[in-house]
């Protein structure tokens, strides 16, 4: 093999060494950097849906637009013990803990056999909110407490 | 490579016959031992764990009994959880109930299901002679948790995180850069071994330095980039956050504060002579909203302080009971009043101390003691015997402004426990009229302090604290060869940190090889008279020493 072929290999090889590197770098990066969005967050623009529980009740929430402005809000009550006929009164409200900001309390209408909806609740800026739902019923009260993040 | 450089150089030979198989065998030989030296290198540095956080420790005023309860770190899920409750001396023999709950919200509801239900339990008997006693649960998912403890009358609510351990996308990258080394040094070795021409060994030998570049940059970075925001620490904890703290860091902020809160204290009863059930409502002072992001600070979610009409301290932690809620039993030996002060943080940062606006006023009735001397008349440092361990405290110099080192030595051995993982901690409330009632003195005063102390104070550093102002055979060192002196490189270490054994989390309250000395420095603001109370524990008892101050306003020349 000629002299020529060999640096030809190896200034490949080293070509090939610094674009993986610098490819890393920017995969790496990526995450931290402010401007860039995090995977989780590729589709701001979709309703998210969280799910949490109290001893009680299987409270399933859903943001349709986590956005700054006005939102849908739809819940889902399921009691865990499948006897439980009663339908509770579903309220939701919404704070921005670190701005203390809040939203009143909005009663969610009941619109079928266990599903509330809110039309519109006002988020003001983004940040990490905290979405409130109690539910009120059998002479309890449960509150739940669903972190989301609102984006701009 | 250098290493490359033998393979090829039997290429120029070529077309004549098969290179030495030996040159070959050395250069796969110098590549492998390379790889291995830098995976050596660096692999210590990936493998740095980016979920910290150790055992939870949390003290809990739980009736009568004031308890440790030690939350031991769970390391897989699903898995154990151990808790230890640790006693003093004087805690009642009984059982506790202990239940684990998982809390906290997921996008899936499957993962979710169980969360507010109680997965598990356990029953933890507890012995008349201080100690440990043990407990486990079972803990089946990583995320957000609360442990209750019932003692049968209250349920006390503790919320702590199940962490998974997680790799950062640039740990992700060093392992697997390190992965993809390890196999193409293999490949390289066959390569270089069975090729029949040299330059093939490049092929791998290049990927191999591609992957080592990618492991190595993977590695350096895990140590430089940010960490994602503290899950329940810094930012309200979700399943999925915990699960996976990259995927949502969102905006890095760097400032996750909140409002300040407000708390509103009732008791139970005004009655001398009784126990009261104090409750205390923590409520945000922008929202009005109970403020249930409460996080565990100093050993405790709460430390209440309550200062009593002749000046008894009391030093409780009250238990959680709901979002906001907290609630403590508080004897009200003697009638007057009584001032309460309490200290938490809150998730995102900052400590907080507020003092009840009204405190707590108690009216005589048949079972009230009429007097009390635990506060002390005189002012001055000096000895003191508190549950048959004598206290000698000395002052460095007590000129308002001006850096004090008080030095309490407690008792005569080094058999001191940390506290709330603090060897002393330290209560000043001031300035106030030395002559009147203590309770109703520290409602009003202007200052209330907590200092906590790490052991004795190099020697060094006490040498230039200046002239005693009460003299007396403080703890000051002479020529003799005190154990404390000779150990005093290793309370430098100990200035650095309590850490335990294990350095994971705050020292165990079980190992008593801490003190005599114990030193605070304070540097009064104001000068007046101040109420000072030191705590120590020995004996698995926790000594409440009260002292009288007299800070003076300029400094005197010596
Ligand atoms: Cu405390």
């Amino acid at each position: 093999m000629s002299p020529s072929g060999r640096r030809f290999l190896v200034a490949a090889v080293l070509v090939a060494a610094i674009l993986l590197t610098a490819l890393s770098v920017h995969a790496l990066w990526a995450p931290w950097s402010g401007g860039t969005r995090p995977a989780s967050d590729s589709v701001p623009r979709g309703a998210v849906t969280l799910t949490g529980g109290t001893a009680h009740d299987v409270v399933t929430l859903t943001v349709s637009a986590p956005v700054t402005g006005v939102t849908a809000v739809d819940v889902r009550v399921v009691a865990r013990n499948a006897a439980v006929r009663s339908s509770p009164v579903v309220t939701v409200s919404a704070v921005l803990p670190t701005a203390g900001h809040a939203v009143p309390d909005l009663p969610a209408i009941r619109v079928s056999d266990n599903s509330y909806h809110v039309a519109g609740l006002p988020l003001m800026m983004p940040g990490r909110w905290e979405f409130l739902v109690a539910v009120d019923g059998d002479g309890r009260r449960d509150r739940l407490v669903f972190p989301l993040t609102v984006s701009p | 490579m250098n290493d490359s450089a033998a393979p090829t150089r039997e290429c120029d030979t070529f077309p004549r016959t098969a290179p030495d198989p030996r040159h070959r065998l050395g250069a796969a030989l110098a590549v492998v031992l390379t790889a291995v030296a830098l995976i050596l290198a660096m692999s210590p540095q990936a493998g740095a764990d980016s979920n910290g956080g150790g055992d939870l420790h949390v003290a809990q005023t739980l009736g009568d009994r004031e308890l440790t309860v030690i939350l031991r770190r769970v390391t897989g899920v699903p898995g154990p959880l151990h808790v230890d409750v640790f006693t003093h001396a004087g805690t009642p023999a009984g059982a506790l109930n202990l239940a684990a709950v998982p809390t906290g919200v997921s996008s899936s509801a499957s993962v979710a299901s169980a969360t507010g239900t109680v997965v598990d339990t356990a029953v933890v008997t507890l012995g008349s002679r201080p100690g440990t006693y043990s407990a486990v649960l079972d803990v089946t998912q990583a995320g957000p948790w609360e442990l209750s403890l019932s003692d049968g009358q209250r349920t006390a609510t503790i919320p702590f995180i199940v962490p998974k351990q997680t790799t950062s996308p640039a740990e992700s990258a060093a392992y697997l850069g390190f992965s993809g080394a390890g196999a193409l040094i293999l490949v390289t070795v066959v390569v270089a071994v069975r090729a029949r021409r040299g330059w093939w060994t490049l092929v791998p030998g290049g990927g191999l330095v591609a992957c080592l570049t990618v492991a190595v940059t993977g590695a350096l970075l895990s140590s430089q980039l940010p960490l994602p925001p503290s899950q329940g620490g810094q930012v309200d904890a979700t399943i999925d956050g915990v699960n996976d703290p990259y995927a949502s860091v969102g905006q890095q902020t760097g400032d996750y504060s909140r409002p300040p809160a407000t708390l509103l204290l009732s008791s139970s009863t005004d009655r001398a002579g009784e126990i009261a059930e104090l409750q205390l409502k923590l409520s945000d002072a922008a929202t009005g909203l109970p403020l249930d992001d409460v996080v565990v600070h100093d050993g405790a979610l709460m430390h209440l302080l309550a200062i009593g009409p002749s000046g008894q301290l009391w030093h409780l932690h009250p238990v959680r009971t709901g979002p906001g809620a907290f609630e403590v039993p508080l004897s009200l030996p003697e009638a007057g009043h009584y001032a309460v002060s309490a200290e938490f943080a809150r998730r995102g940062g900052g400590v907080q101390q507020l003092r009840s606006a009204t405190g707590l006023d108690a009216v005589s009735s048949s079972g009230a003691r009429t007097t009390a001397g635990d506060a002390p008349a005189q002012a001055g440092t000096g000895s003191r015997t508190v549950a048959g361990v004598e206290v000698r405290l000395s002052a460095s110099s007590l000129v308002a402004g001006k850096a004090t080192v008080l030095t309490a030595r407690v008792g005569d051995t080094a058999t001191l426990q940390p506290w709330l993982g603090m060897v002393g901690h330290l209560i000043v409330v001031g300035p106030l009229s030395p002559t009147a009632a203590v309770g109703a003195q520290t409602q009003k005063a202007q200052l209330w302090a907590h200092s906590h102390s790490m052991g004795a104070m190099p020697d060094s550093a006490h040498e230039e604290s200046g002239t005693q102002e009460t003299p007396h055979r403080g703890p000051h060192r002479g020529p003799h060869s005190s154990p404390t002196s000779s150990a005093s490189s290793s309370e430098l270490h100990s200035m650095s940190g309590l850490t335990s054994v294990n350095g994971d989390g705050i020292a165990d309250e079980t190992v008593a090889a801490y003190g005599p000395d114990v030193a605070f420095v304070y540097t009064f603001p104001a000068a007046g008279y101040y109420r000072v109370w030191i705590q120590a524990e020995r004996d698995n008892t926790l000594l409440t020493v009260p002292y009288l101050l007299h800070v003076t306003g300029t400094e005197k020349t010596p």
